[in-house]
């Protein structure tokens, strides 16, 4: 595949300067022979991954464009390395790039090498041959055994020695039920049903999934279904793993769960690439961390060298931090007193977003501030009905699936005020999306006492009045441009609907301070993902909803994504919407959140002010 | 099963795969009842011996919903379907005299209860054969047939499209209900704003779906095995030529004007 489209790497400008000379010079034959596993059905024992001098251009971008470009990156065998940086970088081109989806799935042109196993063919002899041979005659004689290409060796033959997973779990499953699931790579390589069955109950073994085999995939959780890809992928004992943002959409439990699936591969002495936001569960486990900038490699560090940079640092390179985040530091000086009600006519609303140069400067504790700020500014100009301060008070919440009469969600006594930021925190199956649901009135046979501006309300009327912004966003735009997104929320809306001419004015401003009034015309669908959710909320804000809910606003963002989330949820604030925030993301919460709540099986386990130290130490204590 | 032994907690108790116990019916079996069946129902016509024919498809189909366990739904369906055959008889007698022939109701009437007798049984049916059936089993049945993957890979996805599709459709739902859209703001505007959002997110799962699964080593030149024993046994042979008899019985009476 060299010179692959005419023009060879020097076309594409010399070596890059941060190429990885320190990771050429690793034994990795060595380390390969090291690790086979002797030959057996399962042999384990990973084999090196090279990418030299590659650039990949997507098919039908701009000349000019580069997903990757001129990227150098070895993994020796049995190494953990994870690529980070922004969205975009090129990371998750990169790890497609070793599985051979790029360019055989995802097509485009492509420069340079990529190898995976020993360049000179000696080395993996043993256990190589056992694998290729599981493929079906891979045309290497079962003897010597030499790297493969993933670019041009058929994806399916490059399966029986890379395996991948996907960040999300709900599209990497073919089967409806677990067995089935964890057979189906052995499956595809032409095994027959005794070694499939010795393999997949060695992964249950592994994976400790007693409790997870002939299951409906789709009644379990997103870490449950994230087990059984990582089990499914390593039943058939592929040398190399690639890994795309795995953690995305897991809590805080199922992440450990997955820091550890990945520290076992490491032990067994698989290679493991791993392209991901999430830092912090991998500093353990990570040989070294590879940051892409604009498809190029910008640098590479080792765990230490990572920890040793500062939180400014990261943050400026798009990186999440690498430490816990304190909670105690951002209670005591971030935090204004409760904000001042602000009326939640959008038409008069304070919007002011904080300039974009906020997202690389990333102050840490000292956005908060702004924020709140931004909550006193707001005039005082219309009376709210009821009592003025009051936005969400839960004081009795009951919902039981079916018949079962075990209560999936029994929440009681929750009072929050008009603009705080919730931070709904909790395993997923905690029931935060079910009490999410319920508060926003969607399932009917949920009963209880709910107060919204200090007003008992009905299922129905919460309906009205609160918004839920979902995971998958797509779900909820339906009109032809953002305009008639957000003219649709005013024509529906509960309180003096606008049609029209009359509406124009108000979309405008809603539009305006959103920042969306260049995109106004667009279709929601051609937006990008921080758009679209920004679209949602301007779709909120003009049917004058005085409670919005967020499902995982950030799961999968970077850094400055994430601080846009951010920016949005003290806006609403600003506006005087009460949010609930459902998140795994502590970042998140330290940025925008005056609240936190715990819930545990269904029940509020606590919850308080964020300036309050005990919370602050409970937060901090759920995050680990 | 497997779901049994996980319980234990003795981790010296082997975990036991794929034990089948019981009845089961081969997939094959299944798709071949499924097409029977649906020939005896749409075919066989409205008169009493149509009926009979029906009425005996519908039986095997309720037998098996039980034996799956699904009792509850296998009793609503007959229920249901007991009432439309004596709607249909009572309207042939004595209702269509005592509506008249063209009124509405006793259209709309024989509407209902044409759906009932000889659409629904075939969807019930149908949903039997995805509520009973993995897709690995499904796949290494009609790989036994020797066809194409080509061929078979795309049926397969559908038993993973329809949960999928209903996960998808029920936020969307949610979604419209928070947005206060329902039925007033017109038909056509109403199934727009559930169509694009639903086609939109069914592509995106699609391509990550053919993506996740050619990674994995889908469609290699590998002859595709599985741990699924598929075969058939006694009562594969009973119930494909029970439902084999009633479809040819059906031919036969049409063809010849009974």
């Amino acid at each position: 595949m060299v010179g692959k489209g005419g023009c060879a790497s020097d076309a594409r400008g010399g070596a890059p300067d941060a190429g990885p000379e320190g990771a050429l010079a690793a034994p990795r034959g060595a380390a390969a022979v090291r690790r086979a596993g002797g030959g057996s059905p399962d042999a384990r024992g990973g084999v090196p991954v090279s990418v030299r001098h590659v650039s990949f251009r997507h098919k039908g971008a701009p000349e000019g464009s580069y997903a990757l470009d001129d990227v150098c990156v070895d993994v020796p065998a049995g190494q953990v390395v994870v690529l980070c940086g922004r969205s975009g970088c090129g990371k998750t081109t990169l790890t497609r790039l070793v599985n051979g989806l790029v360019p055989q799935f995802f097509e485009g042109d492509l420069w340079g090498e990529v190898r995976v196993g020993p360049a000179d063919g000696t080395g993996a002899r043993a256990s190589g041959g056992r694998a290729a041979a599981g493929v079906g005659a891979a045309g290497v004689g079962g003897a010597a055994w030499a790297a493969l290409d993933p670019s041009e060796e058929p994806i399916a033959r490059t399966a029986a020695l890379v395996g991948s997973v996907f960040q999300n779990p709900r599209s990497q499953f073919f089967n409806v039920d677990s067995t089935s699931e964890l057979a189906f790579c052995c499956e595809n390589m032409g095994w027959d049903a005794e070694r499939i069955d010795a393999a997949v109950l060695d992964a249950v073994e592994r994976f400790g999934l007693r409790g997870l085999l002939d299951r409906n995939l789709f009644k379990l959780s997103g870490g449950e279904r994230q087990k059984i890809a990582c089990a499914s992928v390593s039943a058939h004992g592929p040398r190399v793993l690639v890994l795309d943002e795995p953690a995305s959409n897991l809590d805080v439990r199922s992440v450990r769960m997955l820091a550890d699936v990945i520290a076992r591969w490491k032990a067994e002495g698989r290679t493991v690439v791993v392209a991901e936001h999430r830092l912090g569960y991998l500093m353990d486990v990570a040989d070294r961390f590879v940051l892409l900038e604009e498809g190029r490699v910008a640098w590479e560090k080792s765990a230490a060298q990572l920890s040793a940079l500062s939180d400014d640092q990261l943050h400026a390179a798009g990186l999440r931090s690498v430490r816990p985040v304190s909670f105690a530091a951002a209670s005591a000086a971030a935090f204004a007193p409760p904000r001042l009600p602000a009326p939640a006519c959008p038409s008069s609303a304070p919007a002011r977003p904080l300039p974009a140069s906020a997202h690389g400067r990333s102050g840490g504790r000292g956005l908060p501030t702004a924020a709140a700020g931004e909550g006193e500014d707001a005039p005082k100009a219309g009376a709210a009905k009821g009592d003025a301060t009051a936005g969400l008070e839960v004081r009795s919440l009951r919902f039981a699936y079916g018949r079962s009469g075990k209560a999936a969600v029994d929440v009681e006594g929750l009072s929050f005020p008009r603009g705080a930021v919730v931070g709904v925190l909790g395993d997923n199956g905690a029931g935060k999306s079910t009490f999410a649901r319920c508060v926003c009135g969607l399932e009917r046979g949920c009963e209880g006492e709910v107060a919204v501006g200090g007003r008992l309300c009905s299922n129905a009327r919460r309906r009205r009045l609160c918004y839920l912004v979902m995971q998958d966003v797509n779900h909820q735009l339906f009109t032809e441009s953002v305009r008639e997104e957000v003219a649709l929320s005013l024509r529906n809306r509960p309180r003096d609907p606008l049609r029209g001419e009359a509406a124009a004015p108000v979309v405008d401003a809603i539009l305006e301070g959103l920042d969306l009034e260049s995109l106004a015309e667009r279709h929601p669908m051609a937006l990008s993902g921080g758009q679209k959710q920004r679209v949602a909320i301007a779709s909120a804000v003009a049917g004058e909803r005085a409670v919005c809910v967020f499902d995982e606003p950030t799961s999968g963002l970077d850094w400055a994504h994430m601080l846009d989330t951010a920016r949005n949820l003290r806006d609403l604030s600003a506006r005087g919407v009460t949010s609930l925030v459902i998140t795994h993301d502590p970042e998140l919460v330290a940025q925008c959140c005056d609240h936190a709540l715990l819930m545990e099986r269904g029940r509020a386990a606590w919850w308080g002010r964020l300036d309050d130290p005990q919370t602050a130490r409970r937060v901090e204590g759920f995050f680990g | 099963m497997a779901g049994a032994s996980s319980a234990a907690p003795a981790a010296a108790e082997p975990v036991i795969l794929g034990a089948r116990e019981g009845f089961w019916l081969d997939p094959r079996t299944k798709v071949v009842m499924l097409v029977c069946a649906n020939v005896t129902l749409l075919a066989s016509g409205y008169s009493l011996v149509g009926f009979a024919l029906k009425s005996a498809a519908v039986a095997v189909t309720v037998a098996l919903l039980a034996q799956a366990g699904r009792r509850a739904f296998a009793f609503g369906f007959s229920t249901a379907f007991l009432a439309s055959l004596v709607l249909e008889l009572l309207n042939e007698g004595v209702l269509l005299e005592a509506l008249g022939a063209t009124s509405p109701l006793a259209v709309l009437l024989r509407l209902v209860t044409a759906m009932v007798l000889s659409f629904l049984p075939g969807t019930v049916f149908a949903y039997y054969l995805f509520a009973t059936t993995t897709v690995s089993e499904f796949v290494a049945a009609f790989e036994r047939l020797r066809l194409p993957q080509k061929v078979i890979i795309p049926f397969a996805v559908v038993f993973r499209f329809f949960p999928t599709v209903l996960e998808e459709y029920r936020s969307i739902r949610d979604a419209m209900h928070l947005r206060g859209v329902g039925w007033r703001c017109g038909p056509v505007a109403m199934v727009e704003y559930r169509l694009v959002p639903l086609i939109v997110s069914l592509v995106k799962i699609g391509d990550e779906l053919s993506a996740a699964s050619v990674a994995r080593g889908l469609g290699g030149e590998a002859r595709r095995t599985s741990r699924c024993q598929v075969g058939f046994g006694a009562a594969d042979i009973a119930l494909a030529a029970l439902m084999l008899a009633l479809a040819a019985f059906t031919m036969t009476k049409g063809v010849l004007g009974w």
